[in-house]
């Protein structure tokens, strides 16, 4: 994972040659720029992993938002991940979009994340914690799925707001990989249907159902069924409890083998300790639920994961975070074994004009 | 501090929630009657295999699949540190991500010509050309770490020699970077075993990937 002289050198180049570039075109005929760097090291304290992961710029971001004409806005976003031990930026979005074309409707067309469940629709380095639970890894391959997508985003103008979301994607491949994919029989589809509830003590809850399936060019079908959820009490700008988590039930049906049934989730309760302190745990489950050994007889493993999150966060800017990650396995009923466990951290910062978040 | 008293509290009940978690019972680990227990897995001989296992090594000619499954899920990855030797013109087969008759997997065979080891990929009637993995002595017993990420399509294999001082960047073989020796695709399933040709398998284990690219 260490990233080679000659990459570091051409990553701390493009921040350098955007930084004065994106302070230059910030709101600049609406042009809104931003780079977004994010960097994570861990530090194995008990693993079976021999190459214990070092320090590494995970991300690096740039991104441009702009309205096109009176009814498009654009987006383009480029990235550098750590790939094999080498940076190399790559496109991450380049979407038109537009809410006036047919009211209470927005549409988004071109390269970008699919707007399904809560982790996949936000930027790695806007996470609230700092590494990828792994029914996000396993199911939407780390940070996101990405591709080319034509969606429509539907809300109600009623008095209970409901929004929903119909997308399909180019689906030649799904999740990591390094080539074009092939042609899939059923292209990526999915949707999103979220509305929100107000909550005592002035919080209020983001809930949504989501639904996601493709064939691929080998017949090997796959559907994930998810529900997302975030809470929020505030008190001005303060969030003194944040409540995030998602579950997903996965089928994956290749022909003359049986489904297979992944349940995975991840639940996150953060509460404010200080103005800018912030203190959450992370718990993560995941599951098989219909593994057999090759006798046929059924075996149950399940792996959790507990980290318990510290953030330091200033401002909208800058964001410090240490962890500590417990992975725990379990075999049938037998108690939960930790198999690795390591101290992470965690350091990201944002040069020129970060949109807003959502809720 | 009484919002921050109660935010406490939902956060404890929430994780006590999430722990309880949801699970099914399970039949007891396999034993290995009838089957070669290599260290701590259990390999069953396939229909027709001439082995023998003596030593805690399996000798002969013939297939064994593993009785626990390579990962959880199909769409997993896996390390498998391996010894094995090969007779000269035998083979030696590492069949994974396969259903459990050992069909339908990737399968990474290697095969011996004098002192020099070949690799190459096999999935079905498709199969790669040969590379010769150098600095290996094929007349003398073989260790690999061998990385089979099946969440890859078309999945994706590096090969490291296990010999000596590990370094991730130090690969014999990254089926990425070699052109068309490479997978065709991913595997199907998400069991393996080995199928031997003249060869001995004296050691293997299974662990997490080395290389989380």
């Amino acid at each position: 994972m260490r990233i080679k002289r000659a990459s570091a050198f051409a990553l701390a180049c493009s921040v350098v040659f955007f930084a004065p570039l994106c302070s230059a075109l910030a709101d600049t005929g609406g042009l809104k720029t931003f780079v977004a760097v994010d960097l994570v090291g861990e530090a194995f304290v008990r693993s079976k992993v021999v190459s214990p992961r070092e320090v590494e710029v995970r991300g690096v971001e740039v991104f441009f938002l702009a309205p096109v004409d009176p009814l498009f806005d654009a987006a383009v976003g480029i990235a550098a991940h750590p790939e094999n031990g080498v940076s190399l930026f790559e496109l991450h979005e380049a979407t038109l979009s537009s809410s006036k074309l047919i009211p209470h409707t927005q549409l988004r067309m071109g390269k970008g994340f699919l707007y399904i469940g809560k982790l996949n629709r936000i930027h790695q380095h806007d996470w609230p914690f700092i590494d990828s639970p792994e029914v996000q890894r396993s199911f939407f391959d780390d940070e996101g799925v990405n591709d080319l997508l034509l969606e429509v985003t539907v809300n109600t103008p009623t008095s209970m707001p409901f929004e929903a979301t119909a997308g399909v994607a180019k689906g030649w491949v799904y999740g990591h990989a390094h080539n074009e994919g092939k042609r899939p029989q059923v292209p990526t589809h999915y949707s999103r249907v979220q509305t929100f509830f107000d909550l005592p003590l002035g919080g209020a809850l983001q809930v949504a159902g989501n639904y996601l399936g493709r064939t691929a060019s080998d017949s090997v079908q796959t559907q994930l069924f998810g529900v997302d959820l975030t809470a929020k009490w505030r008190e001005g700008r303060r969030v003194p409890l944040l409540l995030q988590g998602e579950v997903w039930l996965r089928r994956v049906k290749a022909p003359q083998v049986d489904r297979e049934d992944a349940l995975g989730m991840y639940l996150f309760p953060q509460m404010n300790l200080l103005d800018s302190l912030d203190f959450g745990i992370r718990f993560d489950q995941f599951s098989v639920l219909t593994t057999e050994d090759a006798l046929g007889e059924s075996i149950d493993i399940s792996s959790y994961r507990i980290v318990p999150t510290l953030t330091y966060k200033p401002s909208e800017f800058s964001t410090f975070r240490i962890a500590y990650a417990w992975d725990l396995k379990r075999r049938g009923d037998a108690t939960p074994n930790v198999t690795n466990s390591s101290l992470l951290a965690q350091m990201t910062y944002v040069i020129g004009a970060h949109p807003s978040h959502e809720f | 501090m009484k919002f921050q008293s109660r935010a406490l509290g939902v956060m404890f009940a929430a994780i006590v929630i999430s722990a309880s978690g949801c699970s099914k019972k399970d039949s007891d680990a396999a034993t290995c009657s009838g089957g070669y227990q290599l260290e701590s897995l259990c390999f069953k001989g396939q229909t027709n295999a001439n082995l023998v296992f003596s030593s805690g090594s399996l000798s002969g000619t013939g297939s064994a699949v593993a009785v626990e499954p390579l990962s959880e899920k199909t769409a997993g990855g896996r390390n498998i540190a391996i010894s094995f030797s090969i007779q000269d013109g035998g083979s030696f087969e590492l069949r994974t991500f396969a259903r459990n008759d050992l069909s339908g997997g990737i399968d990474i065979k290697f095969s011996r010509s004098s002192g020099k080891l070949n690799m190459s990929f096999k999935q079905g009637e498709t199969a790669s050309s040969a590379k010769e993995l150098e600095g290996i002595d094929a007349s003398a017993e073989v260790k690999l770490y061998i990385d089979v990420h099946n969440d890859e399509s078309p999945a994706h294999v590096i090969v490291w020699n296990g010999a000596g001082s590990f370094n991730k960047e130090q690969s014999l073989h990254n089926s990425e970077d070699s052109g068309a020796i490479q997978p065709a695709a991913q595997g199907l399933d998400k069991y393996w075993g080995v199928a031997l040709n003249r060869a001995t398998l004296s050691k293997v284990a299974v662990g997490e990937p080395k290389d989380e690219d």
